[in-house]
């Protein structure tokens, strides 16, 4: 049998008289998980849920008794699960560059938690902002060598929520607007630099669902930044917003048109609509249109724009397909 | 993409092997092939509309509340219209593009007819069943996906409404227990299920995904402290164990077919997988969310449905952590529980790793 996906058994099957036996068959055989493929998945399965509820369980018996453990345990047990972790890396041969990695993005939350244990024993009043830097210096080289997309992510968050703490407790007053710009710059110097290098340089691979939650974080950013700029007062840094904006989504459409990917062009032109839609809802406060017929328009802008997207979208679609 | 030589010569090959009785109907599967190639949607897509439809609800409803309209009579008339505006225009024009505005009509139409009925006073179980009739009726007349996916989450939402109002807690670990129960036999019945009709195979995707979705999320109710926001009796949040039993039966049964899938023969191998199994299921007795995450997990590897296995791994990681919250056991309790199950896991792997990567018969 040629290939045949789900597709056309549903619609054959469902216009004719296909016996029921056969259909059963051809799933079991052509589409369902074969005998390899679960023998691939089982292993993957019973080793991960087996290694980790193991894990947790021991995590779990030092979390009931840490109260009355004394404080060189405790930050012993740590550091030398750290350390017993990167030496089993470094010098196990034969484990394979995901379980080598997995380990490493292991170790590096177990950094974390070895600075919150110190900074709860020895109450040093360090706010967030210092455990956050702190932790994220520390990972920093085994992130950059190890080139893990999950430890990017760690990493990622971590720097994101230095900043956010770092605003928070040292800055303390910042315009709110531009309070968004530094984050999307950061972010978006990263999805640009991954996208760089993953299309110009062979070797370097990186994971598209990281790229997929790196940009679905930038346009979140820059959508809020946006919204809470026209609701401010403060044009300037709104200003640059929507430069940068411009300039991040005129590379984003370009890169989606290149890789024939519908994904980035969604986001943005689906922010973009929520863009609109907020300045019509400021336009309730400038007194320009009355609230209740606001609501009608936006319910219908809604409509019309998602709509709109989506015939684009499924156009690009049909076009990239007949290339 | 349509490819007309490509469908036919798939329909001789299936007719060879059917032998002569094979008969179709040349002309809708044709036009079935072409429809759906014009209107593919991504999940990109699928999402989107999803959530332009909800914005726009919303944003339709505030405007009607602003407006003021509370008569029963209004609502009841604008809400109707609207469901049967929505029917009307999938049956008439089934394009993708149609499918924003008519799922948000037909959203915004239930709404309204609920709404209209509360105001009148009437029973909440009636009006919850009214509109379980109404959904039922869409289900039948439009096969279009969106409908038919959001129809079947309002059905099984109606059930878990009319047990929330009642205030019949053991009803929701009975219900996720049928949940589960009906989403497997859909699930490994695909074949029997697409071949009844030309109906069924048209709703049978919007149908699966929707019963997914619904007891992903269902397995949120079976906890305890969700419950707690409710005012139930105490004694009654006891009887999350039905959950488990059903969950574990259905778990037993898939492991039978996934040991014919991987021909494993030998009646002494087959005892230690279901001895390790039922030892694993029995340590994690008190957390039906978990089993059912891995119910979900396994049952989705086996058709190759991947949003139901992203789904039941995210189910997975999330109740396993919110595991560690679960505060009517010690950290003792739950370290142990986690160390032994994780332990028969391992022994899991050992006793499968070099069965399942030899290829031999066992």
């Amino acid at each position: 049998m040629e290939n045949i996906n789900k597709e056309d058994i549903h619609i054959i099957s469902g216009n004719s008289n296909w016996s029921t036996k056969a259909v059963d068959k051809l799933l079991h055989n052509q589409i369902y998980s074969s005998k390899k493929d679960w023998q691939q998945f089982l292993r993957l399965f019973f080793i991960s849920l087996g290694v980790s509820f193991t894990v947790a369980g021991i995590v779990f018996f030092f979390a009931y008794n840490w109260n009355d453990l004394h404080k060189f345990v405790k930050i012993g047990l740590i550091a030398g699960l750290i350390l017993a972790l990167t030496l089993f890396v470094v010098f196990v041969k034969n484990l394979g560059d995901t379980v080598k990695n997995s380990i490493l993005t292991g170790t590096s939350i177990l950094v974390g938690v070895l600075f919150a244990v110190f900074g709860q024993i020895y109450q040093t009043g360090a706010n967030a902002y210092d455990f956050f830097l702190g932790w994220t210096m520390a990972i920093m080289l085994w992130v950059v060598v190890a080139n893990f997309s999950v430890l990017w992510l760690l990493f990622l968050i971590l720097i994101n929520t230095t900043y956010f703490f770092y605003i928070k407790q040292v800055v303390g007053d910042l315009s709110p607007v531009t309070y968004f710009i530094f984050p999307i710059i950061l972010n978006a110097a990263f999805l640009i630099v991954s996208n760089y290098a993953n299309y110009r340089i062979t070797e370097f691979k990186t994971a598209i669902w990281l790229t997929r939650i790196i940009a679905l974080v930038l346009v979140m950013l820059i959508t809020i930044g946006f919204v809470v700029g026209v609701f401010s007062k403060n044009m300037i840094s709104f200003g640059y917003l929507i430069l940068i904006t411009l300039g991040l989504y005129a590379l984003g459409y370009k890169q989606s048109m290149q890789t024939k990917n519908t994904f980035y062009i969604a986001l943005i032109f689906f922010s973009i609509l929520i863009m609109l839609l907020s300045i019509i809802i400021k336009g309730i406060d400038a007194n320009f249109f009355d609230a209740i017929g606001v609501f009608l328009m936006i319910s219908l802008l809604t409509v019309i724009g998602v709509t709109a997207i989506i015939k684009y979208l499924i156009h690009l679609q049909n076009k990239w397909k007949n290339v | 993409m349509y490819k007309e030589e490509r469908i036919n010569r798939l329909l001789e090959q299936i007719k060879q092997k059917e032998g002569g009785d094979f008969s179709y109907n040349a002309a809708a599967i044709h036009s079935n092939f072409k429809h759906a190639a014009e209107n593919k949607s991504s999940l990109t897509i699928k999402i989107l509309s999803v959530v332009g439809g909800v914005l726009a609800t919303l944003a339709f409803l505030g405007f009607l509340f602003l407006t003021g309209m509370r008569s029963e009579t209004s609502l009841l008339i604008v809400g109707i219209s609207f469901l049967l505006g929505a029917v009307l225009l999938t049956k008439l024009y089934d394009r993708l593009i149609i499918e924003t505005f008519s799922i948000s009509a037909y959203a915004i139409g239930l709404w309204l007819i609920s709404f209209g009925l509360l105001e009148m006073h009437i029973n909440e179980n009636v009006i919850v069943i009214f509109i379980l009739i109404i959904t039922l009726i869409v289900l039948f007349l439009i096969q279009s996906y969106m409908f038919s996916f959001l129809s079947v989450i309002a059905i099984v939402g109606s059930f878990f409404a009319l047990v929330f109002i009642n205030e019949f807690a053991i009803g929701i670990y009975l219900m996720v227990g049928i949940l589960a129960s009906i989403l497997t036999y859909f699930t490994l019945n695909e074949a029997k299920i697409i071949t009844i009709n030309k109906k069924m195979a048209k709703l049978y995707n919007p149908i699966r995904i929707a019963l997914v979705l619904s007891f992903f999320i269902s397995l949120y109710a079976i906890n305890k402290s969700f419950n707690r926001m409710f005012d139930f009796e105490e004694k009654h949040l006891n009887y999350y164990w039905l959950t488990s039993i059903v969950i574990i039966a259905l778990l037993l049964f898939l492991i039978s077919k996934i040991i014919k899938k991987i021909e494993i023969s030998k009646p002494l191998s087959k005892a230690i997988i279901y001895g390790l199994s039922i030892l694993i299921f029995a340590s994690i007795f008190y957390v039906p969310s978990i089993l059912g995450a891995m119910l979900l997990v396994l049952l989705s590897y086996y058709v190759n449905h991947k949003t139901g296995l992203a789904l039941g791994v995210i189910a997975l990681v999330y109740f396993v952590i919110r595991y560690y919250y679960d505060l009517s056991f010690t950290l003792l309790t739950k370290s142990i529980i986690l160390f032994v199950s994780g332990i028969l896991f391992l022994l899991l792997y050992v006793f499968t790793h070099k069965k399942l990567a030899n290829h031999e018969k066992i």
